[in-house]
């Protein structure tokens, strides 16, 4: 069995990720309506081989 | 990735919603980066673009501020940052416009043995009314892209 890889994160390649409050305010919104839309109507039709 | 990236990146809380500032001739923009899940709950589609100072948000804006290549790279690593925390989802990304969906072909193609050693990365073609999904090829036009972390 392969052993279980490291999983790398944004630090690894030098960027610090800090939490702030002011984005909270965003979250539960859809800010990319149309691109959500486009994702959907691209994935409902994507046929798994 | 092989290019710059900016170093300080604010996440929101849950992780979904990123934000990191662009410098370039143009000033200080404000990007935006989302993950929202789609209608198949292992899929998150990946969209960015600028928060404007009114609390808006524009997806459309060119504002050539001489810095892609390094917004590019951080967006690689937002992805990375996301991915970690839920390694079993994948990430769907396509353009606005068929020449950023080909930006992004080429921002792989130029990536692909380093980020090929920590994500599968698929291109979905477009055959009459479905989309098929296969390993991503250099040299090939796709209409968007999937990638997932590599577990093993």
């Amino acid at each position: 069995m392969k052993p279980k890889k490291e999983i790398k994160g944004a630090e690894a390649f030098g960027v610090k990720i800090k939490t702030d409050k002011s984005l909270d305010k965003l979250s539960g919104k859809v800010l990319f309506p149309e691109k959500l839309k486009e994702a959907n109507k691209i994935i409902s039709k994507i046929k798994w081989s | 990735m092989k290019y710059e990236k900016y170093n300080t990146v604010l996440a929101s809380a849950n992780g979904f919603e990123y934000s990191f500032v662009s410098i370039g001739p143009r000033g200080e923009i404000h990007k935006v980066v989302q993950f929202l899940e789609t209608s198949d709950t292992s899929i998150y589609n990946l969209a960015f673009g600028d928060l404007l100072p009114d609390g808006n948000i524009d997806d459309q804006i060119k504002n050539d501020n001489k810095d892609r290549n390094k917004i590019l790279a951080t967006i690689a690593a937002i992805v990375y940052e996301f991915t970690a925390k839920r390694p079993e989802k994948m990430v769907f990304f396509t353009g606005s416009t068929i020449e950023r969906t080909r930006l992004y072909r080429m921002a792989l193609t130029i990536n692909l043995a380093e980020l090929s050693q920590d994500f599968e990365i698929l291109g979905l073609n477009l055959q009459e009314d479905s989309y098929t999904v296969e390993r991503f090829m250099k040299g090939k036009d796709y209409s968007g892209f999937l990638v997932k972390r590599k577990l093993t």
